[in-house]
């Protein structure tokens, strides 16, 4: 691997230096996404800041009010073993422990799951195939490619990808912010404007300019996650991306549905909020799945399918259909 | 208690579980330089031009070859078999031609893998491409007819079409198989050590030490004996690993040329272009039946893509020559077509597993066309003759496997409607399908040495690629010798051992360890020589097949005296006592008899309807391979043999694409093999039959055997479910939404 | 904060051993295991986080040493399979994966050791998964059923396929320990 240096910042000021001082410098945490896009050369940076150290981003804070806020350094198995967090919040819980493996979850960082790169096959091909992501202006392999895992909305043609992250779907529901660090100073970023849609620069997954750091997670204590649910449907049953996911947040009102939020994984660039869904479920009695399912509909109107994936339309309104009866149960 | 048969614990498993076997990429050789390959981003065409100025001067980089500057190297000899070396037609960094992606175009040597794989991205490559050609929907237009490799390519017993054309019942169906990779465990690696004498030593990821020893010679022009395969412990193969692939033969011609050992590993990546895999196949298959379900016709033909410069048969139809008979006559046919993809090579299980799940689903269509229930169907049309031969099987106990199997498995409680068995929205389906597989019969030498300390060494040129050969040598000669398992050692995967053929097609058991039999036999004989004629003979005037070995001690009854191995050879002077073993069986085709083994695999699985997702919940296998050495090994190899099943059902998949004529998916995220939670318990049960034409021993092969009509089992299963019947493998989400 | 650069020195413990190792910076811990410090058990198979077979523990938990680098131990307690075994005995799931043949060419079965090792204090902790019923409920050791054995094994890929036989072993040493 061609890392050629190694530094070990002791407090956040001194990495956001650093890191916003030179093109050439990446953060690395966990290391579970960036060496793997390092030996593709999918990333290639050449000074590693090791910020696994840096002081008060590894803690879990659940406060009184209900209210929640992630370190950026704490590890994927903790979260998900947080009694607070199983017990409130089940859908952050589920998008955990059904990603990755035990492994894997015990290195990787929240801040670097929401970080995480596409598993387009394309991208991530270690003879450096034409790629937009990869390298701008070479063009998408994927758009007229094997393209079965991609994205069915948002996408454009420099780019099909889709988000991996399991958790990224669950925070976007919820209605988190990812509280990010800069040379200017501390920002909140509403989960939902964090990634981004490709347009004509895929290469930028996220908003992040050079120098951010991102320090937490939080989520606001107006979000009732007890009713939620986290689903991930796959070709195989345990350690693999989703093809499609659906983290669905529901509060009831006499069986009826008072809230619904709903983000689904594995069908665009970003976690894909349904608001139109969510709007049209308002009043829907749980029980009556076809009112439910032709509210979900409303949110598939942009939907366009590329040649290998059309069965993911289908698949992903199933999927939130489900999810939202199985939250809605937890009510 | 006769060590043979016993669930005896692996002998090796305390190095495996505490880290300490060693396989290729853990020996260490002082001194060695790493390799890295630089792959062709094309399928076909040719490099224009090698830049590697940049890579030359890199550091720790010792050399760079591309094809201007490798050593030539000897043409590989043709037709193939499984007797004579493995090899490809085509030879690394030769020419400037490009055949697949992935194709090495230079090789980095460098200090550290590090530094060569660094220097490896330095190198700039022109080429000029052609388009790409693939395995496609008008693939049939461009099958031809192959030369014939292995079996004859087509086969015609009576006249299938007669009938097919009188049939009551006709089943005609297409069926398609995707193309899959080996992915082993173990990337595969080879280290080259030339010594001053211009000997070689390779340190192998091999299932094929002589085979690798025999075209290391050839193509490098050094005499065989001059050559030495190591192969101690191979970390899967699954018949990948018994070729020898190019980077074998450029670690070779790259260590010579730098007088230095090279060491090259694959990454996961290259072992998706360069090391084979099992060819997609697309067949037909037609069934002709009266009213009652005895077939009256059977007609298989398959295509499937091979490289540009071999000429690889899948043979699907293979299994369908011997399994069933059909009473006018059963025809088969393979053709091929030419791809620009390295040759494909056997995958458990070559030939049969693919030509099983048509073969099988159509049996099953049968059933349904004919309302006979699958189990019934085929305990119908089950025999003793072979249709293919016309001669009688060795042994056949399918009936036994589907009844036996049938009644563990609970199939009385089935009920027979597609989507008539639930779990509240779950729908659940049972299937079966049965197996036939190909007995390999192979030359194999052993010697076993009794030692004067009472212990006796097993020396066999075979290998440990996970089957449990050292620990069901040691059974075999223990069993033999009369001797306490411990006091047994086997030494395998070296060429200066006894030559033994190569690992794969589940021939080791019968083949060398028939010879192992042999082998210990000779050298008992040799002990009992001693005490009934030699030097104050203990045993004398008794008759030599009186006398019984026990704990390595040697007596006749009824006398009550007795004499130690180690006794014998003191009191006659000896260390050691060798007996040789040779086992020379003639080639199954020119038998008496016609021996294969057997299986019927029952399925269960579960199907969300919303999601199209199948979890397979039950699997029952059922096997007819003769005796058993090793319950406990024996059960494992059915245990990975079904979950290789599973994925080929419902996971396995090397997608191409077709612009670019490369796989995609090359990594263990993107090509999905079964990981633990997919698999539920399985059952495996054992119908023995000692089968003296299949091998002295009484065993017949298994380990390919178990990896056969677990598909087909599967895919009735979801029929059986859903009522939709899917003829293309994988059975993915969208297949059955 | 000092730029390391060239060969970087890193102070850890291995297999209780303090030790000194020298590596790049871009130096991966599998790397530095097996060619550095010559601890081989631990394998190298997709070296991309997609198979299991490096795993070892860092402080006691299982971790891919292929997607960590080894300058980022300093101070860490690794653990690799030469190191699981006690004086001469084997760890109660290196037994058990003897007895009940939860291997066949052995080459994922150090990670799957270790995978299973550290698995089983994941459960003893309290840790849930992803087949864990309810997730508001306390785990514990007994429930780890075989159905959780699965799950939480499924990120250790045996390509000879013993998976039912890892899942007994596992349960056996979880039921021993």
């Amino acid at each position: 691997m061609r890392v050629l240096a190694l530094a070990t910042p002791e407090d956040p000021t001194q990495a956001i230096a650093a890191h916003a001082a030179d093109p050439a410098v990446a953060f690395i945490a966990g290391g579970t996404d960036l060496l793997g896009l390092i030996k593709d050369r999918a990333a290639r940076p050449e000074r590693l800041l090791d910020i696994n150290h840096l002081p008060g981003m590894s803690r879990i804070e659940t406060f009184p009010d209900g209210s929640l806020r992630i370190g950026a350094l704490v590890r994927m198995s903790d979260l998900a073993a947080h009694p607070g967090v199983r017990l409130r919040f089940p859908v952050i819980a589920e998008a955990l422990l059904f990603a990755a493996s035990g492994q894997l979850r015990n290195m990787a960082s929240i801040g670097g799951n929401i970080m995480q790169r596409t598993r387009c096959a394309y991208f991530r091909d270690e003879d450096d195939l034409a790629c937009n992501k990869r390298r701008p202006g070479s063009g998408c392999s994927a758009r007229h490619g094997v393209n079965r895992n991609h994205a069915i909305f948002g996408w454009s043609d420099a780019c099909v990808a889709t988000s991996p992250s399991d958790l990224a779907v669950a925070l976007c529901a919820l209605d988190a912010a990812v509280i990010v660090r800069g040379p200017f100073g501390e920002r909140s970023i509403a989960f939902s404007d964090f990634h981004r849609l490709p347009g004509d620069t895929p290469d930028r997954d996220n908003v992040l300019e050079r120098g951010d750091l991102i320090v937490a997670v939080e989520v606001s204590a107006n979000v009732p996650g007890r009713a939620s649910h986290y689903l991930k449907i796959r070709d195989r049953q345990s350690y693999e991306f989703a093809l499609v996911s659906a983290a669905a947040i529901v509060e009831l009102e006499d069986q009826r549905i008072r809230s619904a939020r709903l983000a689904l994984g594995g069908v665009a660039h970003k976690p894909w909020r349904f608001a139109e869904a969510e709007a049209a479920l308002r009043g829907a009695a749980l029980d009556d799945a076809e009112t439910l399912r032709s509210a979900i509909s409303q949110s598939f109107a942009e939907a366009r399918p590329l040649a290998h994936n059309s069965f993911k339309v289908e698949l992903a309104k199933r999927a939130a259909l489900r999810a939202l009866q199985i939250a809605g149960a937890r009510a | 208690m006769s060590s043979v048969g016993q669930a005896t614990s692996r002998v090796e498993g305390p190095l495996k579980v505490a880290g300490e076997a060693r396989y290729t990429a853990d020996i260490r050789i002082e001194g060695a330089a790493h390799a890295a390959i630089v792959p062709s981003l094309i399928a076909n065409g040719r490099t224009v031009s090698v830049d590697a100025s940049a890579a030359q001067q890199a550091p720790g980089v010792v050399a760079v070859f591309t094809w201007r500057n490798m050593p030539r190297l000897n043409p590989t000899p043709k037709p193939w078999s499984h007797l004579h070396p493995h090899g490809q037609g085509y030879l690394p960094l030769q020419d400037d031609s490009i055949h697949y992606a992935g194709q090495p175009i230079a090789l980095v040597v460098a200090a550290t893998l590090a530094q060569a794989t660094h220097a490896a991205t330095l190198i700039r490559v022109e080429y000029e491409e052609e388009k790409p050609l693939v395995f496609g929907p008008d693939a049939v237009d461009e099958a031809f007819d192959p030369p014939q490799f292995l079996w004859p390519v087509n086969s015609s017993v009576g006249d299938a079409d007669k009938g097919l054309a009188a049939a009551a019942v006709k089943i005609e169906q297409t069926y398609t198989t995707a193309d899959r990779h080996h992915n082993q465990m173990e990337p595969h690696a080879s280290t080259a050590i030339w010594g001053p004498d211009g000997s070689l030593t390779l340190y192998e990821t091999t299932q094929h030490i002589f085979g690798a020893r025999e075209l290391a010679a050839i193509v490098l022009g050094v005499p065989p004996e001059k050559i030495t395969v190591v192969s101690k412990f191979v970390g899967g193969g699954f018949g990948g690993k018994a070729y020898v692939w190019p980077h074998t033969l450029m670690a070779a011609a790259a260590a010579k040329q730098i007088g230095r050992a090279v060491r090259l590993q694959l990454t996961r990546a290259n072992m998706y272009s360069m090391v084979g895999r099992q060819a997609a196949t697309r067949q037909t298959i037609s069934l002709g039946a009266d009213q009652t379900g005895r077939l009256t016709g059977i007609r298989h033909e398959s295509i499937s893509p091979t490289s540009v410069f071999d000429n690889y048969i899948e043979y699907a139809a293979l299994g369908t020559r011997s399994l069933w008979p059909a009473t006018d006559g059963v025809s088969t046919k393979h053709r091929i077509v030419r791809v620009n993809h390295n040759t494909p090579t056997a995958m458990r299980s070559p030939h049969e597993a693919l030509g099983h799940f048509a073969l099988e689903s159509a049996m099953d269509e049968l059933a349904y066309a004919t309302a006979t229930d699958p189990v019934a169907l085929r305990l119908l049309n089950d025999t003793q003759i072979d249709p293919h031969s016309g001669r009688p099987f060795s042994t056949r106990a399918l009936g036994e496997c589907l009844t036996q199997g049938a009644a563990r498995f609970g199939w009385d409680r089935r009920s027979p409607e597609p989507r008539s068995m639930r779990d509240g929205g779950i729908l659940i389906g049972q299937g079966v399908a049965a197996a036939i597989y190909t007995h390999w019969r192979w030359p194999s030498k052993a010697r076993v040495t009794l030692r004067s300390d009472g212990t006796a060494l097993v020396e066999v040129g075979s290998h440990e690629i996970g089957g449990g050969t050292y620990t069901v040598m040691r059974q075999i000669a223990a069993d033999v010798l009369g001797m306490a398992l411990d006091r047994v050692t086997v030494t395998l995967g070296d060429t200066r051992l006894p030559a033994s053929h190569a690992s794969i097609g589940s021939a080791t058991m019968a083949n060398a360890g028939a010879s192992v039999m042999l082998a210990a036999r000779a050298a008992r004989d040799k002990a009992i020589e001693l005490a009934l004629r030699g030097r104050d003979a203990p045993l004398a005037g008794a008759a030599a097949e009186d006398v019984v070995v026990t704990d390595g001690v040697l007596s006749a009854a009824p006398t009550n005296v007795s004499a130690t191995y180690a006794e014998l050879m003191t009191r006659n002077g000896l260390q050691s006592l060798e007996g040789e073993g040779n086992y020379d069986p003639v080639e199954e085709a020119n038998g008496p008899k016609a021996i294969f083994s057997f299986s019927a695999v029952f399925a269960e699985v579960r199907v969300d309807p919303d999601f199209g997702t199948v979890r397979v919940s039950r699997l029952l296998g059922a096997y007819d391979a003769g005796r058993i050495i090793n319950p406990k090994t024996a059960r494992s190899q059915g245990v990975g043999g079904m979950i290789w099943g599973v994925g080929q059902a419902l996971l396995e998949q090397s997608e191409t694409d077709p612009r670019m004529g490369r796989f995609v998916n090359r990594n263990l995220s993107g090509y999905l093999v079964p990981a633990n939670a997919d698999i539920p318990e399985l059952d495996v049960l054992f119908v023995e039959r000692f089968d003296d034409e299949a091998s002295p021993l009484g065993a017949k092969g298994l380990g390919e055997l178990t990896a056969v009509s677990v598909a087909p089992a599967i895919v009735n299963a979801v029929y059986h479910a859903t009522g939709k019947r899917i003829r293309d493998l994988p059975v993915t989400i969208e297949k059955l939404m | 904060m000092v730029w390391r650069m060239g060969m970087l020195h890193v102070d850890l413990t291995v297999n209780g051993e303090a030790r000194d190792l020298v590596v790049e910076a871009g130096t991966t811990l599998l790397e530095a295991l097996r060619d550095g410090l010559g601890l081989t058990g631990t394998k190298k198979s997709c070296d991309r986080g997609e198979c299991g077979a490096c795993t070892v523990h860092r402080d006691g938990r299982r971790i891919l040493a292929c997607m960590t680098l080894a300058a980022m131990q300093e101070g860490r307690r690794i653990t690799t399979i030469e190191g699981l075994a006690h004086g001469g005995d084997l760890h109660p799931l290196q037994q058990a994966f003897i007895e009940h043949d939860g291997f066949q060419c052995g080459f994922c079965t150090p990670g799957q050791v270790m995978s299973g090792a550290a698995m089983i204090e994941e459960a003893r902790a309290g840790w849930p998964s992803a087949a864990t019923a309810d997730l508001a409920q306390p785990f514990g050791l007994a429930d780890l059923s075989k159905a959780e054995i699965r799950e939480r094994m499924s990120g250790n890929l045996c390509r000879c396929a013993c998976y039912p036989n890892i899942v007994d072993a596992v349960a056996d040493a979880a039921g021993r320990a």
